[in-house]
């Protein structure tokens, strides 16, 4: 009898746990990097010893021999293991063992988790190929570069027009020696010392003033997929975003609002997807609803010239938020969509849980009511 | 509350926003907004006292903003600036200045000392948890991914005194997930990686490494004399022994251990704070984890070498490293006087955001901390 398999050496991922749960006949296969289990019924005793000894060692074809399993058992085994494939428990060893010494094993075995072995190294080479504009190169924007530069993205664009002072060392990641240069080349330089030859970074040396200028640095890129990400607040967030919400719609890029900016430490900013989320415009729409509740009729009294507190941790935690969306975006997978489309959220760093709140569409956003 | 005369400068701080309601029936409310952990206050109080408010956000003398705001200094002005004081809302001199730091010093963490006034309300406490953490000697035990991320946050945080302990020398695969000072530094032994590190990256550093593997019969007073905390990111041979064996050595001496998290199947996990006699120790989790775990019995696992074929993300065990650092700073915010606590453990979740989180109480049959046991 022919099978769909054969030379294929299979073996349970070395992250995946194969549990007899207490009732009779089911099992359960504990994802343990992303903390998913599934539970497959089956009666077939051979099935678990085959499972239970499957070490990657052993072409498929040479189970049949080893178990001496019949034409029924076979068709079930073939089933099963198109299944285990499917849901990441099962990869073929001689596939894998290519990553041994890959810089990037821990990543790829990482999305390995949501995406069949075979398909893995494609998936990968996608973020890899990717192009992240990361705007403002400060507290969390130097984060969210080395973060990104750490699941192998390769093009970078950084702009930012602003120098290292001693006073950043509390939570951008610059170092002692960087004081004095300019955050964009710090950061080059950053990227060149993880793998020399490896990234390419385009340092823009200035602050973002205009969706115009925007678009004319991105207008020629065209071969990568472009995610941008907002690490500015200067004058404000809200305007910051407002530039990068008319680029992005004027090219069709997907943006990430950071987080973590000074008057918001402990803010989880939305992924935008322009036409198909809700946008900037509408998540402040949204936020002003909220807000006018509060604070509606008072007088805000402020200090005009403000240093305001800051902290690693919180710039880091941002910054992992940031990364994360990144990496569902960029893998546009149908079983991991960003978390953050429509929402925006409010890390707690005393009981380190993220409230989230939903935002829609805004029916007036002259932005997205235009596409509906 | 001494120090307010009428030539002293009380200012609004600069992590506070006011917001002032109109006036109904000759009171006001008033919303206080500490910017840096979201806190909210509200009080009522007479007009007259959100004019003083305003005039509290220009630089000027007391008297000054008193006139304007048509107030004298009595009794009752008096208790509500004394209030504003208290609740960090106003400070009376420059919140940096101090001489128990260098002023350089200062300088670089100013940020920071900001940010501990939100919380700490006062200069002269913030100044205090600044300075315990300029003195304090962190030893770090396995300076992978989590290791290495925890002890760059301290630095950045201003910690400076440092023990370093690992064995293993930096691997190509370590790009992924450590911090870049030590994965440019392949074939070099990890201890000399992140003492180079912590050299770049704090201020007036001092270290001490050590190139060991944590062993069930390791001297560990050799190691970890006289250190403020001790830091656990070994997990060979597995977490849970090398945490016991730190967790006993530290409820004899006196000294925490943050058992952090960060490893193959709790990638992205919070770290557990083990304080002697306060919280349970790791020998209460180990229970723990063993009672609730009794009923899941995965089979042996058929690959034998699974070491580094867990995946993993920077952003995950920078996540992990930076709750095991908010952690230890809220150690050294209140070290002393801290009532006994339940532990547990968080486990985030990559897919939502979501944290699974797990409260683990003392084990009061603990042969090592428990009722028993002097």
């Amino acid at each position: 009898m022919s099978s769909r398999y054969s030379d294929e050496c299979f073996r349970l991922r070395p992250s995946v746990s194969f549990v007899p749960m207490p009732q009779e006949g089911i099992y359960q296969f504990f994802v343990s990097d992303i903390r998913q289990s599934f539970n497959l019924v089956f009666s077939e005793e051979v099935f678990v010893k085959i499972l239970s000894n499957l070490d990657g060692k052993q072409p498929y074809n040479k189970l049949t021999e080893i178990y001496a399993l019949n034409d029924r058992q076979l068709v079930g085994l073939e089933r099963l293991f198109e299944l285990l494939i499917e849901r990441c428990a099962v990869e073929d060893a001689q596939v894998v063992a290519s990553r041994e010494s890959d810089p990037f094993r821990r990543v790829k075995t990482f999305i390995g988790s949501y995406v069949p072995y075979y398909d893995v190294e494609a998936a990968w080479q996608r973020v890899a190929d990717s192009h992240a504009v990361v705007i403002g190169a400060g507290g969390v924007g130097s984060w969210v570069v080395s973060l990104l530069a750490q699941l192998g993205i390769k093009h970078f664009t950084v702009l930012d027009d602003d120098v290292v002072k001693p006073h950043n060392l509390n939570r951008s990641l610059f170092s002692k020696g960087d004081v004095g240069s300019l955050k964009t080349l710090a950061l080059e330089k950053m990227l060149n010392s993880r793998r020399d030859e490896y990234y390419t970074v385009k340092a823009v040396e200035e602050k973002l003033e205009s969706s115009e200028r925007l678009i004319a640095l991105l207008r020629d890129d065209s071969q990568s997929q472009t995610v941008l990400i907002n690490c500015a607040d200067f004058p404000s967030v809200a305007h910051t975003s407002a530039i990068i919400n008319e680029a992005a719609f004027a090219l069709d890029l997907p943006y990430i609002i950071a987080g973590g900016y000074n008057m918001h430490l402990s803010l989880v900013g939305p992924t935008i997807i322009p036409g198909k989320t809700p946008c900037f415009h509408c998540i402040s729409h949204g936020m002003d609803q909220l807000k006018v509740a509060e604070i509606e009729g008072a007088e805000r009294v402020v200090k005009e010239h403000r240093n305001l507190g800051n902290l690693a941790p919180l710039a880091a935690i941002s910054a992992s938020f940031v990364a994360n969306e990144c990496l569902k975006l960029l893998l546009g997978l149908p079983n991991l969509k960003p978390t953050m489309i429509g929402k925006r959220g409010e890390f707690n760093f005393f009981t380190k849980k993220l409230v989230l709140e939903e935002y829609g569409v805004w029916d007036e956003c002259p932005y997205c009511a235009r596409r509906k | 509350m001494t120090h307010l005369s009428e030539a002293s400068a009380p200012e609004l701080r600069d992590g506070v926003e006011v917001f002032l309601y109109p006036p109904k029936k000759e009171i006001c409310s008033v919303l206080f907004l500490f910017l840096s952990n979201r806190r909210r206050l509200r009080i009522e109080c007479k007009p007259a006292f959100t004019l003083l408010l305003k005039e509290l956000s220009k630089s000027q003398t007391l008297a000054d903003s008193l006139e304007r705001a048509g107030l004298v200094l009595d009794d009752e002005t008096e208790a509500f600036l004394s209030f504003l004081e208290t609740e960090g809302i106003v400070t009376v001199s420059d919140p940096l200045e101090t001489d128990q730091l260098p002023a350089a010093y200062m300088e670089q963490y100013k940020r920071q000392v900001y940010f501990l006034l939100d919380i700490l309300k006062s200069p002269a406490k913030a100044h205090e948890v600044q300075k315990r953490i300029f003195d304090a000697h962190i030893t770090v035990f396995g300076l992978g991914a989590i290791g290495s991320g925890i002890l760059q946050q301290l630095c950045m945080m201003g910690f400076r005194r440092f023990t370093l302990i690992d064995y293993a020398e930096v691997e190509e695969s370590d790009n992924a997930r450590t911090p870049y000072r030590i994965a440019m530094d392949v074939g070099m032994p990890k201890a000399e990686a992140a003492k180079a590190l912590v050299e770049d990256f704090a201020f007036d550093p001092q270290v001490e490494m050590h190139n060991v593997s944590l062993r069930t019969d390791t001297d560990l007073g050799e190691l970890v004399q006289g250190t403020s905390l001790i830091v656990n990111t070994t997990d060979q041979p597995y977490v849970g022994y090398t945490n016991i064996k730190l967790s006993r050595y530290a409820l004899q001496h006196n000294v925490p251990v943050l058992a952090a998290g960060g490893f193959d199947a709790h990638l992205a996990s919070l770290g557990e704070l083990l304080i002697p006699h306060v919280t349970p120790c790791a020998d209460c989790y180990a229970t723990f984890f063993h009672e609730s775990l009794k009923d899941w019995k995965p089979i042996l696992h058929p690959v034998k070498e699974r070491e580094g074929w867990f995946g993993g993300l920077g952003s995950l065990s920078t996540f992990s490293a930076s709750t095991a650092a908010l952690d230890i700073l809220d150690y050294f915010m209140n070290p002393e006087d801290r009532k006994a606590a339940p532990g547990g453990r968080g486990e985030f979740l990559f897919h939502d955001y979501s944290l699974d989180t797990f409260v683990v109480e003392k084990d009061e049959e603990c042969q090592s901390c428990g009722k028993g046991v002097k």
